[in-house]
């Protein structure tokens, strides 16, 4: 609790920029979408607000962590083939999802060392944690831990936006 | 062969003076050893027993070595997998003659000595169980390194804490990520079907553009406690935002955000943490 309290005097902490950078997504959506409540309309919006929410948790961590590193590459690479459609074929390049599966098992050695833990959930972990697939399990711990935190607080502010809008 | 060459050069260089101890020792490193510990221990033991012999400073010299030996830890990675010294019934011829001649040169070879003295107890300690082995040294580190993580994760993830063992304790912190995601999933999307009102939203935020002075003092005035920290938020300049191309895609106008920010921020403090605190 005296963390929270903290926060508003703290303009740098996590919660504080993401709290600024989802409601600034929101409201440059709010001036470009039409105020149409078709579903259509209403799924593009659910989308773009969950990719504002995720981008700007990561960009408030920064790029120290690897897990907001992976989101914010996604993102980009995701706009850079919005902007520029004739990238497609750029993407498809780029992108060598067995191939780097395959190096990151090579430079980590035996992958399949852990005996003592589920393998399976290791790689669920691995799917959820973004940009977990390359990580050794310490790594990927550390990460989640990290991950957790972020999306409580990504709960939190959200929950508390729609709060604050929906009274 | 190679063995067996080693063996000789070993029988000459004991029965030379008291330059030939390093170089007995070198080829003692070089052998090829197959014996088991207990052939080890064995050795040990017969050294231990003619090293009882010897006078009363010598033996005390000893066993500060033999104090010291756990320190060094390096070379205990080092020699872990190295060969260790010949039969016991040379061993023991060699110990005793080593030892006379010890007798006779322990002003001038004391360093030298402890030295080689440190080497052989390390082989033993280091065969005996594997446990020093700098492999599993690292095995055991890592495992450290997972059980302290493990130990945070359970500090952050309700009802893990009375889980026991790893695997389900993975169980609990996989479906914890997963339904936070999901409630990020269900936020947006209220927050999507909520359109409406949040194009009002937008509106009273182009208001607050207009007089945002006049609305900020009012919010200040609704949350007392706020008054200090909202100037605040308004002249910061985040430096990780220019770094970031998807965050500069967000960003939008800055001065009007401090005036629902800090009332967000509040709501989190005191709304929300109980409900977390639920879960």
């Amino acid at each position: 609790m005296k963390t929270e309290k903290n926060l508003p005097r703290n303009p740098s902490s996590i919660k504080t920029r993401f709290a600024v950078k989802f409601l600034q997504a929101m409201n440059k959506m709010n001036k470009r979408k039409n105020p149409s409540t078709s579903m259509a309309v209403k799924y593009k919006r659910y989308q773009f607000i969950r990719a504002a929410a995720t981008s700007s948790m990561a960009s408030a961590v920064g790029p120290r962590r690897a897990w907001s590193r992976a989101v914010l590459r996604k993102m980009r690479n995701h706009t850079a083939i919005h902007r520029f459609p004739m990238n497609n074929k750029t993407r498809t390049t780029r992108r060598f999802p067995i191939t780097r599966r395959k190096r990151s098992s090579i430079l980590r050695g035996n992958p399949r060392q852990e005996d003592d833990l589920g393998f399976g959930q290791e790689d669920d972990l691995r799917g959820l944690v973004p940009g977990g697939q390359g990580m050794d399990f310490c790594r990927l711990l550390s990460e989640t831990a990290h991950y957790i935190k972020c999306l409580k607080t990504q709960v939190q502010v959200m929950t508390n936006v729609l709060h604050h809008y929906s009274t | 062969m190679a063995a067996f060459s080693s063996f000789q050069l070993l029988d000459s260089s004991v029965f030379l003076p008291n330059n030939a101890f390093s170089q007995f020792y070198q080829h003692e490193t070089l052998q090829n050893f197959d014996h088991s510990t207990k052939n080890l221990s064995v050795t040990n033991k017969n050294s231990m027993d003619s090293s009882s012999i010897l006078t009363d400073k010598f033996s005390t010299e000893k066993i500060t070595q033999r104090a010291i030996f756990p320190m060094d830890k390096k070379r205990k990675f080092k020699e872990g997998s190295s060969a260790n010294c010949a039969q016991s019934k040379d061993m023991r011829e060699m110990k005793g003659k080593r030892q006379k001649k010890m007798k006779n040169c322990e002003e001038n070879n004391n360093n030298n000595n402890s030295k080689e003295e440190n080497k052989g107890y390390i082989h033993v300690r280091a065969r005996r169980g594997q446990a020093t082995d700098s492999h599993s040294l690292a095995e055991r580190v890592r495992r450290e390194r997972i059980s302290e993580r493990m130990k945070i994760l359970q500090g952050l993830v309700p009802g893990c804490d009375k889980v026991t063992g790893k695997a389900l304790m993975l169980d609990e912190i996989i479906n914890y990520v997963q339904s936070l995601q999901n409630q990020v999933e269900f936020l947006s999307m209220k927050l999507a079907s909520l359109n409406p009102m949040f194009y009002d939203f937008g509106m009273d935020l182009e208001q607050f553009m207009v007089s945002p002075h006049q609305n900020l003092s009012s919010l200040a005035s609704a949350l007392p406690g706020m008054q200090e920290c909202s100037p605040t938020t308004t002249g910061n300049t985040y430096p990780l935002l220019d770094n970031n191309n998807s965050a500069n895609s967000l960003l939008l106008q800055q001065p009007q955000i401090p005036n629902t920010l800090p009332r967000v921020i509040d709501m989190s403090c005191g709304k929300w943490m109980t409900k977390d605190n639920k879960y």
